[in-house]
Parts: structure tokens; C-alpha cells; sequence
């Protein structure tokens, strides 16, 4: 009896043991091997996941980069706290990254990767985010392995829309807001701030709802339109999660085109026909590209050549939408995975190894020049 | 004839059972041990990994006394929320030290609620978790933007390996005593095993299932507390993973689904350290995110295949 | 000339080591009753298992209707003629009765594209009606009906496949006497048509009266063959240890019954189940408690025990006054219940013999809140030894014993904790003839010291032979009392049950 268990203890333990050699032979393409002149460097990457348009157009980005400045590159996706962003980055240091590019998902995040890194000596960067908490900011920026990070010109792209709402003589706005507490709710008293500015008066807002249910914003247009008659410009601070389409939707519903338009971030699906029909005059995206930047900052960094002997802030502008050719060239250049904005060439310009004269300027124009019709001249 | 057929078979089952939870573990270590050049076996990476699966393993130990009676606790993770927010803004009101002992108590309340569901309420205990779950997580999104819930600078030194294991090491040996050499174990396992007999044999059923979602109660606390040390506070997202990490460790770890007298705490320790260890080892192999996913699948399916206790199927004329 | 219906040859199988069946060949004619018997693990179960293909042989050969004979599965024997009616229920809940009995064989009744209730309902009730169970409704669900209803229902399942030989495999162990009865009946009826039938049963008065030959099997070794007269209890007892019982089979005839009362049960009212039940145990008595299965006796017992509550009424010990309301009052005072239905309700299957027997003594083997394995394991051995379990040792399974030696682990449950009073749901159902011996001595020991025993029994002989004074129940009364004497017949019990 007992030999027979012991035998057959054994045969399950064979069996394991081979299907994880099966396994482990598939995987050993992705060992790291040593390059012969410039050291081939691993760079780990934290990001929430690649199965949204916003990640996988990061996703696509970084791994561009990573293939322009020779980099290996391993992701740990999927992490939805802060624990688990924390053991993604252990895991990837402990699998010789020797930096870390990451998109926090709380302050929290920040201030454990901060100190993780410190200990360890290993370089970081995030993406897409300011630090709000005053002493985790603070502490982070005290970190000589903080390399930077970057977030979005939210102000200016408020100020922007809304001047192009005045330019058409729209001045009285509906305000659609962001809910407090979220990374984008600066875009609220921005919007208030550019409304102020241009003489306009905004008459009612709403706050979208987190909850991903469009049917509330059925009701705010429906209340904005008998409540307010004179209303003629909608300022809404996000169109995600159908907000977008249902806006357009209700109005049509409701009033005439072009009696009220509106202006939003995010890219929806139907702006083409928006845009055809009137409704909308400026639409702020193609935000997406900073990942790039961000990794090449971090790159250098790890190259031992920094950009700068401090931490760096970039900001990233927005791109704006205002017709349906625009449109057209969003969907062709800037959202399509296939397409990429900037060539081998362009970022290897900005890195060190392969461009002496790099530095932090050669970033900020790229980042500067960025507008849509830069990046379709560049593409034709 | 069925019962001598079964009886052989559950034999060498059993021990299998019993032995494939350690030989996985060592498989696993000796596998990657071999093939990460090295990065595996260094201390700094073991202190990782156990700081990693800390907060599984003392979540799992009192998970594990609900799961010898035969229910499964699905509150841990929402519950857990509920004990950060509470430690952590009832700690910044009154004082942080208070910060363990109200989630302990909150855990504690959450696991009588779940009893008191499902004993009085008549309610499936699964479901009753349910709604405690959601509960947590609301109260976690609600007071997220209210309150500042950053760890307090003291508690910095906490985040260190010793203490997670000291935590751990602890947990396990009252856990260990409690259901080994008590009758709160001993019941549970016996009710798990068959309930209208241990109620014919004068065991207060209710009772000791109610213990055993206090005990439960108390870990998610503990585990709660280790989580805003961990985690550097509380986020809207803090102990989401926990239920399925602890399930995932104590199915790992051989715990029979179905509770009983197989049921030992030890599963909570070996499926904890395998799980995180696959995890770890895994990516040190640098693999692709997403099969990391399909891998953990593979594995667990094998364990839940060599270790479910299967119904005779026997076929009626 | 014999007409040889199923015929093996040199049949054997073993489990690992254990050798469950060794050479064995049989012959079975048409329209032969042939009883299968044999202790607990003599490998009848196994054999049968073969002949229906629900296990392989190892070795041997089968002829059916001289033709040899392999069947695939259980389905295969069935649509060959080969139906089995097994020990546990085979009904599924929430199907109706004519589903339970057509299950799988629903497309006799096609119409069209789907399959006609009607014709369905009709076909069971005819069945129904053969059995002599014309009560059932085809169209009732399973579940209301009793666990003797549903053992019927299983018969007509068998007889809905014309079967050319029907195994019984203790069916009649679970059913009272009308229940049997019609059993006995029904296999009257296939013996008529020049059917055959296989009996396994541990009642031999049972096997005497109903079957032509009696098919002896030992430790997995064929014994003997008894036909007709020789077919009696004692030739069949003897054959099956192989050794002559000595002595009485049931106790002796000396008394130990006192007149100081131990337990009063005053007035008891339950649903519809229990009408004014009044009575009181006696200090070394054991009392007999008998009647149809569905007369509110196994209900009794849990009562007394205080697992069910009962609508008004009392049960009160004598020398202190206690209250019996719940489980654990009954342990702390020494009450003992051994259920009727061993696997749901008195043995905890997957857990050791050891956590078996010290489940009701926990409390006096704490120190403080700590239980000592020590204490614990020396507990259960002691009881286990003194009661002779068949077992390799205390951390073995109770799912892996026999019938009989469960009944032993449950005793020494409740012989670890001292219990003095024993309330015994059909102590000895399904338990083979050598471990019935042993419980019976062990009860006669138990009133020797001064205990007293409610023992609820189905079978008529044994509550004779055991009680000190019978309770006959009918429809939840207490319908005739009757004291110990020789004078008493099983004819004068029946006449209050029925």
C-alpha cells in the first residue's frame, strides 16, 4: 500500500515537474542576454492594464520606445491596489529591472514605490500624474532616484475650448464637471477660471455619474434646456462611458443644431457625425504619446546620462478636434495602434547614447510642436 | 463493494492530498531556483515574497475555520476595506494607536453580522459574505474622497518583513491551538464533516459556527491593519483581491472545499507562500502578463482536480 | 432438464490486497428464488456489482440465457434483463413519480417530437398499481413521499425494464412489514412467471420464507448451497461464521429490571406525529418500542433525546428533575442517542474513528480550554478495544468500516461519555449476524450494570428477544403494552400494529 502511494506521489510530482519544464522552455526566448558593446537594459513597467483605448495606446507607445533605444522590457499588468503595485514593483526589481515607469494608482502608490526605490537604488518614473497629496509630493521630489512625471495641460485646454466657444459668440455655458476627489476634477474650476476670462456666464452644472449610467445625462439636458433657454454652449470636463453620444443624443431630441454646442475631452464614438451636424465645437484628446516621453526620461536616467539633476515635470497638451477632416486624421494618426507618432529616429534623438546634444529641451520641443497638424505633416 | 472501492481509493488519495500541497511548494522553489540565474533564492526576494503573502496567509488562517464547517466566507475582501477605513479614520480622530484594535473589533462585528445572516436569516453564508463585501467597499469609495487616509509617518517602520512574519508566525500558532486542541476547531471540523450528527452529539452547531466567523472576523482585522501598513494607507481599491487570493491559497494549500475533518490551518501557510511564489517566480521569468493569468489557471485547476472530494456518481437503475 | 437463466464461472476480484470475491460460480435457474447471504464484507455486494456491470471482474467468466455475458454499465445489465433494487434510495427529488420511474427511458413515450405525460402517468400508474401501491400518484412529486413510497417506486423502476432476474439487495432492510410484504409478493408474482430472483438480506427468517436455495458465501469464498428444507436460520447462521452459536442468540433470561424510575416522558404532542405519549423508563430495564416505521416512533426517540421540541409535554429524569430540551442536556445527563440512520445522523464518515468516539466527551477531557491529543486518543482506544472494533487503528476512517463495526464506533461514543440511559433507533439494521451478537451482549452488559435502553426495533423477533416490556405504536398512540414472558407471540404484537 504504502509503495504503491509513494510510487504514484512520485508519478504526479514527474508530471508536474514536466509540464513546468514544457512551460519553462517557452518562456526562456524571453531570457535577457547580454549585449556586446552598450549594456542592454531592462526597464519594468506598471500599468493598469492594456485592454482600454488609453492602455493599449500606452501599452503600444512605451513598447515602441522600449524597440527604438534597444531596451528589454517587462510589464506587470493588472494590479488594482496598492499592495499589489507595490509586489509588481519587488517582483520586477527582484527580476533586474533597474528601472521603474508606473502609472499610480493612488498617492499611496507613489509614496511606497518612492521608498521601495530608495532602499534599493532603483530609478522611477511615472506617467500621467501629478502628486495631490502635499507631503507624499514633497517626500517624493527629496528622492534622487525620482526621476519625473508627467500629467496633462488640463488649464490650458479648458482656457483654449472656451475660447473657441466665445470665438463663435457663445457665452452663456452649461458646465459638466467631474465628480471631487478624482485626478481630473482640476478641469472644474479650470473651466470656471477660462469661463471668467472670456466674459461668459455659466448658468447650471451637472456632475458626471460614476456609475458608467448614461440616463442622468438625459436628465441634465432636459433640465438644462427648459430651465435655461438662452444656454448656448455645453463645457463638459469628460465624455467617457457614452456620456458623449448621449449628450448629442438628447439634445437632438430637444432643440435645433447648433443652438447649443458643446466642447469636451475625450474622444466618443459619432463625433464624425457630430461634428457633420453641428454640435460640437472642439473635442481635447491625444493625450496618450506622454508614456513615450516618460520612458525615454527614465531611459536616460538608467542609462546614467539624466536629462536633469533634479526630477522633471512634463506637461503634455492636448490635441483639438474641431471638424470632421480633423476627425478623419485623429482616427489615421494618433489613435490607430498601427500608426506611430514619432519614428525610431525621432526618439533615439531624444536619449543620450544614440544623440550627444539630447537634453531636456530637445523633449520639450518635440512635446511643444505636438498638434495635429504636425503629426500629419510629419506622417505625409 | 462501492465502499471497499472507495475506501482503497481514498487511501492513496488521501496521502496524495496531504503531499501535493508540499511537494508543490518544493517543485516550485527548486524550479525556480534553478532557472531565474539566480534572482529567486536571494534573501531580499524571499522577504519580498513573504511580505507579499502575508496578508493572504493571516486572512486565510481565520478564513479556514469557516471553511471546516463547510461555508465559504466571501466578505474578506470588502470586510477587510471596512476594517482599514474604520482603523484608519476612526485612528486619525481619536489616536493611531487605536488603529488595530478597531479593525480587529469592526472585523469582529463584520463576521457576526455574515453569522447572524446566515444562522438567524436563513441565509447561504456565501451570500450573506456577499453583501458585507459590497457594504465594505461602498463605506471604502464613500469616505475615500472625505477623509485623508495616508499612513501616519510612525508607522513607517512597520513596513518591514520581520513584522509581517512576526504577525504571521503569531496568528498561525494561536490559530494552530484553537483548532487543534480546542473544541472550536474540533467542532467545526465536525460539522463540516456532517451536521446532523454533530447536532446529535450535543454540539451547539450555531454557536461554534458563529465562533468560527469571529475568528475569521479577527484576521481580516489583523490582515486589515497589515493592509494600510502594506499598502501605506487606504485606497478605493484596498483588499479587493483578498477574497479570491485567499480562496486561491487555501485550495492551493490542499484545504478540502468542502470542509471536515481534512481541513487544516497549514493550508493557509503552504497555498499562501505557493501562490505568491508562482506569482514571483513568474514574473522573474519575465513572462508575458496575460499567460501569467492562464498559468495560475492551469495550476489551480490541477490542485482543485487531485484535491475536490468528488460525489460517488454512482449511476441508478 | 434445467433451465439455466444466469450462469458464472470462476468469478473473482480483488481491491489492492483485500480479496473480495475468490472462484466463486453459481448457477441460477428460471424461476428460482436464490438468497445471497453472508456477513458484512463476505463479497456479496461485490458479485452482484459484477453481474450488473457496475464493476470488472478480474477474472471468470458470465453466461446469460447461455450466452456469454459482459455488461458495460448498470444501463446495459438493465435493457439485458438484469435489474438491481440497491440498499440506499435511487429517487431523484423534484422529478414526479412516473419521471423517477421512466428516467432515461422517457422516449417509449414519444409523441411527435415530444414526450406524452399522459402515456407517461398512465404506464407508471399501472406499475404502481401492480406493486400493490395504488396511493402513489404517478403524477405526485418524489419528495412527498416516504422513504418506503419511494423504495416502492424504485421496484416499479426495476419492473419497467420486464427484467428475466431482479436482484434484491437489502431493499427490505429500510421497510416495514406492509412494505415487505408486498416485496414478498412481488417477487411471488415473477417467480410465477417463470422469472428469477437474487436475494441478499440479513433477516434469515426473511430469507427462509421467501426463497428456494440459499447461496452461502465467507470472506469472499463460496460456502455452501442450502435448498428448501434445508433453508432455516440456524443452518444458515452456522454456514455463514462456520461455527456453531452457542447459547441463546438473544440475552438471557435473567432480569435486571428495578422499579426505580430513571425517566419520566409525560404527555408528549408533535404535529401530527405524536398524540399524548406518556411512559417511564425503568433502571435496568430495556424498553422495547415497536410498530410500522411510520408511526411516530423514530420521532419519539428525538424527542426524548431533545432534538425535536416537541409541541407540549415533558421529559423529565426522575432523581433530578432536569428538563430534557435540547442535545446537549441529554449528553451532560448521561442520555445516549443512537440514530436509525447511521451514515446521516450518527457517524461522522470522513474523520477518524478516534474524533468519532470523543466528540460527546470533549468537555471531560478538557483542561481548561485545551484538549490533550494524549487524553484524547487513550479515550478513544480504550472505548474502541473494549467494544472490539474491527479497525487497523483510531486515525482510520469510519467511512471505511462495515455497517456493524460503525454501530460499535458509535457505541463507544456514547460508553466514553457514561451514558446511562441509551435511546437505540434499530440498533441492528443492516448489521451483519456475528456484530448483532456482540451489540446484543453488549446491551444485556449495559442493563447488567444498572443502565436502561429505549430500543426502537422493526423487527419483531428481536423485540421479543431483547425487551423487558414492549410499547407497541399505531398512527402516534401508544397502542398495547405488553411485559416479557414466554407466552408472548409475535401474531398477539402484530395485532396492535395493524
Amino acid at each position: 500500500m504504502k509503495r504503491r502511494t509513494l510510487k504514484r506521489a512520485f508519478k504526479v510530482t514527474a508530471l508536474v515537474l514536466a509540464l513546468l519544464m514544457v512551460a519553462m522552455i517557452g518562456m526562456t526566448g524571453c531570457g535577457a542576454k547580454g549585449g556586446d558593446e552598450n549594456v542592454k537594459h531592462k526597464i519594468g513597467v506598471i500599468l493598469y492594464g492594456k485592454d482600454d483605448a488609453f492602455g493599449a495606446a500606452e501599452y503600444a507607445y512605451i513598447n515602441s520606445a522600449a524597440e527604438a533605444l534597444d531596451v528589454e522590457i517587462q510589464w506587470a499588468l493588472n494590479d488594482y491596489d496598492a499592495e499589489s503595485q507595490l509586489a509588481s514593483a519587488e517582483n520586477l526589481v527582484a527580476a533586474g529591472c533597474e528601472g521603474l515607469l508606473f502609472l499610480p494608482l493612488s498617492d499611496n502608490t507613489v509614496s511606497l514605490i518612492s521608498d521601495y526605490c530608495l532602499q534599493n537604488e532603483i530609478w522611477f518614473q511615472m506617467m500621467n500624474r501629478d502628486i495631490s497629496d502635499p507631503d507624499i509630493k514633497a517626500a517624493c521630489q527629496a528622492n534622487p532616484f525620482y526621476v519625473g512625471t508627467s500629467f496633462e495641460a488640463n488649464e490650458d485646454a479648458c482656457q483654449a475650448m472656451t475660447e473657441m466657444m466665445a470665438a463663435e459668440g457663445r457665452l452663456n455655458y452649461g458646465l459638466g464637471k467631474i465628480a471631487p476627489g478624482s485626478s481630473l476634477a482640476v478641469r472644474n474650476t479650470a473651466y470656471e477660471e477660462a469661463v471668467a476670462s472670456v466674459g461668459g456666464k455659466v448658468l447650471a452644472d451637472y456632475t458626471s455619474p460614476s456609475d458608467g449610467s448614461t440616463q442622468a445625462y438625459v436628465t441634465y439636458m432636459e433640465n438644462f434646456t427648459t430651465s435655461y433657454p438662452e444656454m448656448d454652449g455645453l463645457l463638459m470636463s469628460s465624455a467617457t462611458g457614452g456620456g458623449g453620444e448621449t449628450v448629442i443624443n438628447t439634445l437632438k431630441g430637444l432643440t435645433e443644431p447648433g443652438k447649443i454646442k458643446i466642447c469636451t475631452f475625450d474622444t466618443f464614438e459619432g463625433m464624425e457625425q457630430g461634428f457633420a451636424d453641428g454640435w460640437i465645437t472642439a473635442i481635447a484628446g491625444g493625450i496618450e504619446i506622454q508614456s513615450l516621453f516618460d520612458f525615454v526620461l527614465l531611459f536616460n536616467a538608467v542609462d546614467g546620462t539624466p536629462l536633469s539633476d533634479t526630477f522633471t515635470v512634463l506637461q503634455q497638451k492636448f490635441i483639438y478636434i474641431t471638424n470632421t477632416e480633423d476627425c478623419a486624421n485623429y482616427a489615421k494618426y494618433i489613435s490607430n495602434p498601427e500608426h506611430m507618432i514619432y519614428d525610431a529616429e525621432t526618439i533615439r534623438s531624444m536619449a543620450k547614447r544614440y544623440n550627444k546634444d539630447a537634453s531636456l529641451q530637445t523633449i520639450y520641443d518635440l512635446m511643444d510642436e505636438y498638434t495635429l497638424e504636425s503629426v500629419v505633416s510629419a506622417a505625409q | 463493494m462501492c465502499k471497499k472501492l472507495t475506501a482503497i481509493g481514498h487511501n492513496w488519495k488521501g496521502i496524495l492530498k496531504q503531499t501535493v500541497p508540499f511537494l508543490g511548494l518544493i517543485v516550485l522553489v527548486i524550479l525556480f531556483g534553478l532557472t531565474t540565474k539566480g534572482r529567486f533564492l536571494t534573501i531580499r526576494n524571499l522577504t519580498n515574497i513573504v511580505s507579499q503573502a502575508a496578508i493572504t496567509m493571516v486572512a486565510a488562517i481565520g478564513c479556514s475555520f469557516v471553511m471546516a464547517h463547510n461555508n465559504l466566507d466571501f466578505s474578506l475582501g470588502g470586510a477587510c476595506a471596512l476594517c482599514a477605513v474604520a482603523g484608519i479614520v476612526i485612528g486619525g480622530f481619536t489616536s493611531y494607536a487605536l488603529m488595530l484594535p478597531i479593525c480587529i473589533i469592526t472585523g469582529m462585528l463584520c463576521g457576526l453580522a455574515t453569522a447572524v445572516l446566515h444562522i438567524k436569516a436563513r441565509i447561504p453564508a456565501f451570500m450573506a459574505g456577499l453583501c458585507i463585501m459590497f457594504l465594505g467597499r461602498g463605506v471604502a469609495q464613500g469616505t475615500y474622497q472625505t477623509f485623508p487616509m495616508s499612513l501616519p509617518k510612525e508607522f513607517k517602520v512597520l513596513q518591514n518583513v520581520w513584522f509581517y512574519l512576526g504577525v504571521v508566525v503569531f496568528v498561525f500558532v494561536v490559530a494552530y491551538i484553537l483548532f487543534e486542541y480546542t473544541k472550536i476547531g474540533k467542532y467545526n471540523k465536525l460539522i463540516g464533516s456532517n451536521p446532523a450528527c454533530a447536532a446529535l452529539s450535543g454540539v451547539k452547531v450555531n454557536k461554534y459556527k458563529t465562533i468560527a466567523f469571529l475568528i475569521s472576523g479577527c484576521t481580516v482585522g489583523i490582515a486589515a491593519f497589515m493592509t494600510i501598513i502594506r499598502g501605506g494607507g487606504v485606497g478605493v481599491s484596498t483588499g479587493s483581491s483578498l477574497e479570491t487570493n485567499v480562496l486561491l491559497a487555501l485550495t492551493l494549500g490542499g484545504l478540502p472545499l468542502t470542509g471536515g475533518s481534512g481541513t487544516k490551518v497549514r493550508s493557509a501557510i503552504l497555498g499562501g507562500m505557493t501562490l505568491f511564489i508562482l506569482n514571483n517566480g513568474l514574473q522573474l521569468w519575465g513572462m508575458d502578463p496575460s499567460l501569467i493569468y492562464i498559468v495560475k489557471g492551469i495550476v489551480f485547476l490541477g490542485v482543485v482536480y487531485i484535491s475536490i472530494e468528488r460525489g460517488s456518481g454512482r449511476v441508478m437503475t | 432438464m434445467k433451465d439455466i437463466i444466469l450462469k458464472l464461472e470462476n468469478m473473482s476480484k480483488s481491491f489492492g490486497p483485500t480479496k473480495a470475491v475468490q472462484h466463486v460460480s453459481l448457477e441460477l435457474q428460471r424461476g428460482q428464488i436464490m438468497a445471497l447471504i453472508g456477513e458484512n464484507g463476505s463479497g456479496k455486494s461485490t458479485l452482484m456489482s459484477m453481474v450488473t456491470g457496475s464493476l470488472k471482474s478480474d477474472e471468470g467468466t458470465m453466461f446469460y440465457k447461455g450466452e456469454p455475458y459482459s455488461p458495460k454499465s448498470i444501463i446495459d445489465a438493465g435493457n439485458q434483463g438484469i435489474c438491481i433494487l440497491i440498499q440506499e434510495t435511487g429517487t431523484i427529488n423534484g422529478l414526479t413519480v412516473a419521471e423517477n420511474i421512466f428516467l432515461g427511458k422517457e422516449s417509449r413515450f414519444t409523441v411527435g417530437v415530444s414526450i406524452s405525460s399522459r402515456k407517461l402517468n398512465e404506464a407508471a400508474q399501472e406499475l404502481l398499481d401492480s406493486v400493490g401501491a395504488p396511493h402513489i400518484s404517478a403524477k405526485q412529486l418524489i419528495d412527498e413521499l416516504s422513504f418506503e413510497e419511494r423504495k416502492l417506486v424504485e421496484v416499479c423502476r426495476a419492473l419497467s425494464n420486464d427484467p428475466e432476474l431482479l436482484i434484491v439487495d437489502e431493499t427490505t432492510t429500510a421497510l416495514s412489514h406492509t412494505g415487505r410484504e408486498k416485496i414478498y409478493a412481488l417477487i411471488n408474482s415473477l417467480k410465477e412467471q417463470n422469472k428469477s430472483v437474487i436475494f441478499i438480506s440479513h433477516d434469515l427468517e426473511e430469507v427462509q420464507r421467501v426463497c428456494d436455495c440459499a447461496f452461502i458465501l465467507r470472506d469472499g469464498q463460496y460456502i455452501d448451497t442450502l435448498f428448501g428444507e434445508d433453508v432455516t436460520p440456524d443452518m444458515m447462521r452456522q454456514r455463514m461464521i462456520g461455527r456453531e452459536l452457542s447459547g441463546s442468540y438473544y440475552r438471557d433470561e435473567k432480569s435486571y429490571s428495578t422499579d426505580e424510575s430513571v425517566l419520566e416522558v409525560r404527555d408528549i404532542n408533535y404535529a401530527d406525529v405524536l398524540h399524548n405519549i406518556s411512559f417511564r423508563l425503568n433502571k435496568g430495564e430495556i424498553l422495547g418500542l415497536g410498530g410500522l416505521t411510520e408511526c411516530g416512533m423514530h420521532e419519539l426517540c428525538k424527542v426524548v433525546f431533545g432534538a425535536i421540541k416537541p409541541d407540549s409535554g415533558e421529559v423529565v429524569l426522575s432523581e433530578t428533575g432536569v428538563k430534557v430540551t435540547s442535545p446537549s442536556i441529554a449528553i451532560k445527563n448521561h442520555i445516549a442517542y443512537l440514530p436509525k440512520d447511521r451514515d446521516q445522523e450518527s457517524v461522522f464518515l470522513m474523520t477518524s474513528i478516534k474524533d468519532n468516539i470523543t466528540v460527546t466527551s470533549l468537555d471531560n477531557l478538557k483542561k481548561g480550554i485545551f484538549i490533550s491529543p494524549r487524553s484524547e486518543k487513550k479515550l478513544a482506544v480504550d472505548a474502541a478495544d473494549e467494544l472490539a472494533v474491527k479497525m487497523q487503528n483510531v486515525e482510520q476512517f469510519a467511512k471505511e468500516l462495515s455497517g456493524g463495526n460503525k454501530q460499535k464506533v458509535v457505541v463507544a461514543k456514547w460508553m466514553a461519555n457514561d451514558s446511562r440511559i441509551i435511546i437505540m433507533d434499530c440498533p441492528t439494521r443492516g448489521i451483519d449476524i456475528g456484530v448483532k451478537a456482540t451489540i446484543y451482549k453488549l446491551m444485556e452488559k449495559l442493563i447488567s450494570e444498572g443502565k436502561s435502553i429505549i430500543m426502537v426495533s422493526e423487527e419483531l423477533p428481536e423485540l421479543l428477544g431483547m425487551s423487558d416490556r414492549i410499547l407497541i405504536m399505531k398512527d402516534g398512540v401508544i397502542n398495547g403494552q405488553f411485559s416479557r414472558s414466554d407466552n408472548l407471540t409475535e401474531r398477539m404484537l402484530i395485532e396492535k400494529i395493524i
